[in-house]
């Protein structure tokens, strides 16, 4: 066991080497397509990068997943840097989307803008829309603004490497009905890809944004979302990992909420061979608010981890979150959500509940609800249950002529619509996308 | 006025109750660690050989370790060679033959403490072990409870006259290995309580221990040991005092508890120790390791503890559920007030078929208190058909105290069923508002909606520490509202 741990921070330790001395070459000879103006900003964070290094064994935070093969993955694809998103058959993967009416769409293609298979960006009062390829001086300041102040390993990595992103900017009082689709392909060419959006609500503004992220074969995805929501703004954010089965892929979003303004977050899971999503939010004005819904859904060897923070500063301040698992053959899922009440954000109202579904022997799931709390006005509360598939629910659906594996999928579909619904209404179709999505896997699975 | 002044000194005194020192000459060696201070202990206790071998192998592994700092603990460093890991009133070499011979000052502390050690012991119905300092000074209802064949018995006289069973079980639920205090503890460990039950007996009364810490600059590191063997039925309560001083000092004990087929072990601790002042100075460092190993079928224990002083608490009853059907519990108030912290709460490993168990966790944390629960539910691949149920709530009174939890599910079986509720709050304004307008004083409204929220705990403590229990709880909480 010790043996082991060792033996994992050293190979973790080998490739950040690695990584230095590819980042080293890289800085020699800057590759054409990175945007100058990023450059300060990656050597900054490749210093705060080399500093912390990939997290230890022991590290409370990654106490259930184990980072080595990113850090080895990273290292190996990374020396193939730098790769051009040229692929000509990308748009395939396009075409099982989600029929949604008039959705804005921008796609980007290992990590690079692809304007031939997005919508046309046109100059709209009020949204727009810049991939850092094409920003300006004055948009490359506002995404610099916007960078995560305290960024962790993961965020620095992929700051270091930055080479393309999408600055979404919705203007006061604009409310933008359109749904903003993001969708990251990682076409299964050996590419460290470090997706980037930042996201800038202004003040009363309205916005909905998806993040999708599909890829092929043995990609590797370290995606970082950077959210600011102005006060009495409202954002619905929803963010789709559909990855292949052998991809590892690792997702921070770190979110700041003003005063009276709305987050709502939907994470679904379905993909991935190692998957981990850090959604950090800080709730800095009063009122604000923060729902947060999760799913996933995983079989075979397949790990899922959502480690969620909540930072609740100012008073009266409420937040929600509700995620869900279903795991079947020998998956491992992780849920760790913390409550965070600072000194002073009296008023807070705080629900956290997670249900897992375990559906094979050998499936495994770790579960920790964390309460901080530093005040005492304040009404918290956290729920956790794991188990199996009701057996008095499976016992009328059977009595009532249904086989025993479609009564399964009807049990376990059920469980997910939860979660699901709260998309229904912002967008059917995309619900609907989401079910066709799970019913292909629901066989496999129940 | 003058009335009125003795009436305020009184309430102030009455915070710590025990906090007076017994003048009493002591035999204490002077502080530091090594292995001739072990073979010291030893020497001085008498020991077999394997005892001294079992202190040293301890002793060389706690070397090689560092102190644990993941628990939400803001600890001042400890000397460990600034510490005495022996002190003993002094007495006769024969040693006291009944309580006739027992120092009268001492047999005085007890009366203060409220423990029954004399006469009164047989209408309470409960036989004492009392631990002063590091030694066991007096054990009552030794023939009466030998005549049932219950062991109950100070530790270093069990090392002596049980070595076979000693050796058996001596470290075999919390190994010197465990962990950092544990290790201290079974280097250094002076005395303790041991109990055995055999085989289908149901122990005719309640055990207790009393643990008092006396001396200056003293650690106290006591080990108790209980075996309920196939069948038997044990309840056991401890419970600690120690005088109030300005320096910290140390308790890190291990219990252990062997619950073979068929029995049950309840174990109650209301655990007292010096809490400090109002501003942090001095008080106890509560480190304690408890752990009860279900081994058979159908046994049973529960943990039961009220934690209202010390300092700073780091202390996890576990529960290893081997055997199938076996049951654990865990029980808990946790009291903090004025500047006390404590990172307390349980483990339940499931490793058995068919094995429940609950956990029911209350805290409250007042002043600037900072109160953590952690607690582990892991269920193993070979539990099938697994229960548990956790609750742990918490009640904050006061704008800087801090309530914090801490819950691991670890679950590796499809057919357990775990759940986890918390909740934290504070007294309801409408609650209070309901009993200050049926007449009732702020202060008395408050400990009863507080002993409202225990009740659940309290209901499982035998009578007589449940009452002793609330007292506890209105004293802690003294001047924590308003």
């Amino acid at each position: 066991m010790k043996k082991n741990i060792q033996d994992r921070d050293t190979r973790s330790a080998a490739a950040l080497t690695t990584i230095e001395a590819v980042f080293k070459k890289l800085q020699a000879e800057p590759a054409a397509d990175i945007p100058a103006w990023l450059q300060p900003t990656r050597e900054k964070a490749f210093a705060n990068f080399r500093e912390t290094g990939f997290p230890r064994a022991k590290d409370e935070d990654w106490k259930y997943t184990n980072l080595t093969s990113f850090a080895e993955r990273s290292a190996a694809y990374l020396s193939n840097q730098p790769l051009a998103a040229t692929n000509k058959t990308a748009g395939n993967f396009l075409t099982d989307l989600p029929e949604t009416e008039n959705e804005i769409r921008i796609v980007f293609v290992n990590g690079l803008h692809r304007p031939d298979l997005s919508t046309a960006i046109k100059p709209d009062s009020g949204l727009k829309l810049t991939p850092y390829s094409t920003a300006d001086s004055s948009t490359s300041e506002e995404i610099l603004h916007q960078q995560p102040a305290d960024p962790n390993v993961l965020i620095a990595l992929n700051t270091a490497f930055l080479a393309d992103g999408l600055a979404v900017q919705v203007a006061n009082d604009k409310k933008v009905e359109t749904p903003i689709h993001v969708v990251f392909i990682s076409d299964g060419q050996p590419c460290a890809t470090q997706p980037r959006l930042s996201i800038d609500i202004g003040f009363n503004a309205h916005a909905f944004v998806i993040q999708h992220h599909i890829s092929t074969g043995e990609s590797l995805t370290n995606a970082v979302t950077s959210i600011n929501c102005a006060e009495q703004s409202q954002l619905l954010f929803v963010r789709l990992q559909n990855e292949s089965d052998e991809s590892i892929h690792v997702a921070n979003q770190v979110v700041r909420v003003a005063t009276d303004s709305l987050f709502t977050s939907i994470g679904i899971d379905f993909g991935g061979q190692l998957a981990r999503n850090d959604l950090a939010v800080d709730l800095c004005g009063e009122q604000a608010r923060a729902n947060l819904y999760g799913l996933f859904m995983i079989n075979g060897q397949r790990h899922v981890d959502n480690h969620l923070q909540i930072d609740h500063h100012a008073a009266h301040t409420t937040s929600q979150e509700n995620y869900r698992g279903i795991l079947s053959d020998t998956a491992r899922g992780v849920f760790n959500g913390k409550i965070i009440v600072h000194a002073g954000a009296d008023g807070t109202d705080a629900q956290m509940s997670n249900r897992n579904l375990l559906l094979s022997e050998r499936a495994e799931i770790n579960t920790k609800p964390e309460l901080e709390i530093y005040t005492d006005d304040i009404k918290c509360a956290h729920g956790a249950t794991t188990g199996q598939l009701d057996m008095h629910a499976m016992f009328y659906l059977r009595a009532r002529g249904i086989p025993e594996a479609s009564a399964r999928m009807m049990l376990v579909s059920a469980f997910a619509q939860e979660i699901i619904d709260h998309l229904r209404s912002a967008t059917p179709a995309l619900a609907d996308y989401l079910n066709l999505q799970m019913n292909k896997q629901l066989p496999d699975i129940a | 006025m003058p009335a009125k002044n003795s009436e305020v000194k009184k309430l102030v005194d009455k915070k710590y109750r025990h906090g007076f020192v017994t003048d009493i000459g002591s035999d204490t060696i002077p502080p530091g660690l090594n292995e001739d201070v072990i073979r010291l202990i030893s020497r001085k206790k008498d020991e077999p050989q394997f005892m001294l071998d079992w202190r040293l192998k301890a002793y060389r592994h706690w070397v090689t370790l560092r102190e644990p700092d993941w628990a939400k603990l803001d600890i001042d460093p400890i000397d460990y060679q600034d510490i005495s890991y022996y002190s003993a009133p002094m007495q006769n070499d024969d040693g006291p033959k009944s309580l006739d011979e027992v120092d009268p000052k001492l047999l005085e502390t007890y009366e203060k403490l409220g423990i029954p050690l004399h006469e009164r012991a047989a209408l309470a119905g409960v036989a004492v072990d009392a631990v002063f300092d590091s030694v066991s000074v007096t054990t009552t209802f030794r023939d009466k409870l030998a005549d049932a064949g219950v062991i109950f018995c100070p530790f270093s006289d069990a090392v002596k006259d049980y070595p076979e069973l000693v050796e058996k079980y001596l470290g075999s639920v919390v190994p010197y290995r465990d962990n950092f205090f544990a290790a201290l503890n079974s280097a250094v460990f002076s005395d303790g309580s041991f109990v055995y039950i055999p085989k289908g007996v149901r122990c005719p009364m309640e055990l207790s221990t009393y643990f008092r810490i006396n001396e200056a600059k003293t650690g106290q590191f006591e080990r108790t040991l209980i075996i309920a063997d196939e069948g038997s039925h044990v309840s056991y309560l401890e419970g600690c005092t120690a005088p109030m001083r300005d320096e910290n000092q140390l308790h890190a004990a291990v219990v252990e508890l062997v619950i073979l087929k068929e029995a049950e072990i309840k174990y109650s601790t209301v655990q007292n120790w010096y809490p400090g002042d109002e501003e942090g100075r001095g008080g106890i460092y509560n480190f304690v390791t408890k752990r009860a190993d279900c081994r058979g079928t159908n046994s049973k224990v529960s943990w039961t503890q009220v934690e209202a002083g010390s300092a700073i608490t780091w202390k996890y009853p576990s529960c290893v559920l081997r055997g199938e059907n076996s049951v654990g519990e865990f029980y808990s108030v946790a009291v903090t007030n004025n500047m006390q912290q404590a990172d307390t709460g349980t483990k339940m490993l499931h490793i058995g078929a068919n094995s429940r168990s609950t956990i029911v966790s209350k805290g409250i944390s007042a002043g600037h208190a900072q109160q953590s629960y952690r607690g582990l539910v892991k269920i193993f691949p070979t539990a099938h058909n697994t229960r548990n149920h956790t609750q742990c709530d918490s009640l904050l009174m006061g704008k800087h105290s801090g309530a914090h939890t801490f819950p691991y599910m670890e679950i590796k079986n499809p057919t357990a069923i775990v759940e986890h509720e918390a909740t934290t709050s504070k007294i309801a304004d409408d609650q209070l508002f309901y009993c200050r307008q049926r007449g009732l004083s702020e202060e008395d409204a408050v400990n009863m909606i507080v002993n409202g929220f225990c009740k659940e705990v309290f209901r499982e403590l035998p009578m007589e520490f449940a009452v002793e229990a609330q007292a506890l709880l209105n004293v802690s909480l003294e001047g924590a509202v308003g």
